[in-house]
């Protein structure tokens, strides 16, 4: 194979909470990869796991209920699972980065932006000149009126503004993933598209990947190269962006597909697919889809389905289907 | 920044004031000065002499204004239990022991509580956090001069490790510091708690953790200093709670500081003292909420820029 070695590797992942009321396995079975340079969009309708993968992913599960069940997650070549959190806290920030999705309340309220992004610099070894430092790594991310801002407590700046010192922390190590969980949804429309553009600014910079969770696809559609669909814990279509709009291989793709009218536009229509995601405890043996597909049979609900390659073909385009020969 | 801090001293004298005018009142509802000041077989030529010195046949705003401008400098009038003393002296004589064991009360309670309910809710339910909630749940349902009494008891009747009781070094302090404490570090462990899950769970701290910041920075840097406001702002009622609590366990202990003072004026009908007593604790009180309100402003920057 002349394809590059991907810098993270996901396999198998399952990822449990134990609530009150029992466990519930949240992310069950995910297994994925992005190279160096490369941008992996990860869309699902709400609850479909998204978080949980990229939390598991960090290893900053919720507390003390979340845990990994299996599975291995390489990056670099190094399986983060086993882990100590010793170990961990040294590996985040500088070979992993993330972006949380609400920048009004990623911040720490009570410490002023330098502050917090002198920290990250000072977790990546960068010693003297911190505050000139700061405040570069603030107009690498185009905060207007850098030498000003880097004194500002977050309640004073804009969601916009905020977002982006969260992005200013994120590259302070100069990670080579960085994982965006929504990171924009919580901004304007004109905010957001600017923020896309420095995402991908900062990608050509520093050829980092990305794993950009999202509701919009049209954003995968702009920025990603390949993407995952996921659905109650599973992905059930993978394969690049061109692949996947053209000849979507599973049911649920073809509805998130039909939801969006433009591409190009800002949507979140994907709760338009009549039904809701099953609870997951109440996950049966079958395809988690069969409730609301249109093309369910007998087995569906029965037999889960296999993985089989997608429509397009292509090598690195699969969906998890009983019927996906079937779609038109 | 100042700004706040002018409103908030304003505000702490305009409370005062009222409070001068309710210890001013009470002195006028509780009976007439007189019969507390002079015996009960004082001839018609003394009753007179004694209102005209007190003042009492001028019109009552002029009284309280003349309590009010004495009150300033500090003149309470005379004790009339200990003779020849000013109220003002004798409170102030009382007033080290009370600050001393309030101080090792504070003290403990802020050492034992903060570390404990930030730990509890760190290792939420585990055997520390159980261990935590007993602790929390058994200060807040024992009386503190039944558990002064219980401690004196044990450790100082029975292991004689303490002095039963009276004025004294660090020895002497410990037995009553602990019961006057105990019962602040079930409620100030229990709100730290409380407030650090909370905080724990923001989305402040989960940047803070996949940024690489380490544990230990995590809890005391990040959540702690954000969890702090709510343990400051019960340190207003704290600070007053100490003080009603020395009247209870000064007596207990018999140690001669104000709250004891208090209690043994009473039962003198010395009023002048009382009503100092009273005046000081509100000061007290005031104050206390005072350095709460700059603690906040030093806390948040988002209060501070109100
Ligand atoms: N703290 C929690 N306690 C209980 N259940 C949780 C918790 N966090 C997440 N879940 C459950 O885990 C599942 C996956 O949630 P996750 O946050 O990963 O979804 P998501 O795909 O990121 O959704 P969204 O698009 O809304 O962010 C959901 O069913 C959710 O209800
Ligand atoms: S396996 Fe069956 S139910 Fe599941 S998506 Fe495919 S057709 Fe629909
Ligand atoms: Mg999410």
């Amino acid at each position: 194979m002349t394809q590059t070695d991907p810098i993270l590797r996901v396999e198998n992942l399952r990822t449990e909470l134990a609530l009150s009321s029992g466990a519930i396995e949240v992310v069950r079975g995910v297994s994925f990869s992005v190279n160096k340079g490369e941008t992996l969009g990860i869309v699902g309708e709400s609850g479909s796991g998204k978080s949980m993968t990229a939390l598991s992913i960090m290893r900053v599960l919720p507390r003390p209920i979340g845990r990994i069940a299996s599975g291995s997650i390489h990056l670099n070549g190094r399986d983060l699972v086993p882990l100590s959190e010793t170990e961990m806290t040294r590996i985040r920030g500088r070979e992993i980065g993330m972006i949380l999705q609400d920048p009004h309340t990623s911040l720490n309220p009570v410490y002023t932006v330098g502050n917090q992004v002198i920290e990250a610099l000072q977790i990546n070894q960068q010693r003297g000149g911190l505050l000139q430092k700061a405040i570069d790594l603030l107009k690498k991310v185009n905060v207007a009126d850098a030498e000003r801002r880097v004194h500002a407590f977050p309640h004073q700046m804009s969601g916009g503004m905020k977002q982006r010192v969260v992005g200013a922390i994120s590259i302070a190590g100069a990670p080579k993933v960085i994982i965006a969980d929504e990171p924009t949804t919580a901004l304007d429309v004109t905010i957001q598209l600017q923020y896309l553009e420095l995402l991908e600014q900062i990608q050509q910079e520093t050829g980092t990947a990305i794993v950009f969770i999202t509701h919009d696809l049209g954003i995968v559609a702009r920025l990603c190269h390949r993407l995952v669909v996921m659905y109650a814990g599973r992905i059930v279509e993978e394969g690049t962006v061109d692949d996947v709009f053209d000849a979507p291989s599973h049911p649920y793709t073809v509805a998130l597909l039909h939801s969006v009218p433009h591409v190009d536009r800002k949507v979140d229509r994907l709760y338009a697919i009549e039904g809701n995601p099953p609870a997951l405890h109440e996950i049966g043996q079958g395809c988690s889809f069969a409730p609301r597909c249109p093309l369910a049979d007998e087995r569906c609900r029965t037999v889960a389905p296999p993985t089989v390659a997608g429509r397009s073909k292509a090598p690195d385009h699969f969906a998890a289907c009983w019927k996906s020969g079937e779609l038109a | 920044m100042l700004t706040f801090l002018l409103k908030r001293t304003l505000y702490a004298l305009i409370s005062l004031l009222v409070i001068t005018l309710i210890v001013f009142s009470l002195s006028h509802l509780s009976g007439n000065p007189l019969d507390a000041l002079l015996p009960d077989d004082a001839t018609p030529a003394q009753i007179e002499q004694v209102t005209r010195h007190l003042g009492l046949d001028r019109p009552i705003w002029v009284q309280y204004l003349t309590f009010l401008q004495n009150a300033a400098v500090g003149d309470f009038g005379d004790s009339l239990k200990w003779k020849g003393q000013t109220a003002a002296e004798v409170v102030w004589q009382r007033l080290p022991a009370t600050l001393q064991l309030g101080g090792l009360a504070l003290l403990i309670s802020i050492v034992v509580a903060l570390p404990l309910g930030v730990m509890a809710a760190v290792y939420k339910n585990t055997a520390l956090d159980a261990v935590a909630t007993v602790i929390a749940l058994l200060g807040q349902s024992l009386p503190a001069f039944w558990l002064g009494l219980v401690l004196m008891w044990i450790f100082a009747v029975i292991l004689g490790w303490f002095p039963t009781s009276g004025y004294g070094g660090l020895s002497h302090m410990i037995l009553p510091a602990i019961a006057m404490a105990w019962f602040q570090v079930a409620a100030l462990t229990r709100l730290t708690r409380s407030a650090m899950l909370e905080v724990l769970d923001a989305e402040y701290i989960k940047l803070a953790r996949v940024k690489g910041v380490r544990e230990r920075s995590v809890i005391w840097k990040h959540a702690f200093r954000n969890a702090a406001i709510v343990p400051v702002t019960y340190f207003g009622v704290l600070a007053g709670s100490l003080l009603t609590g020395s009247v209870v366990i000064e007596t207990v202990f018999n140690w001669p500081g104000t709250g004891w003072l208090a209690i043994t004026a009473i039962q003198g009908r010395d009023f002048p003292v009382v009503q100092t007593v009273v005046l000081f604790f509100a000061l007290l009180f005031l104050l206390a909420n005072l350095i709460v309100d700059i603690l906040y402003a030093l806390i948040d920057p988002r209060i501070r820029n109100t």
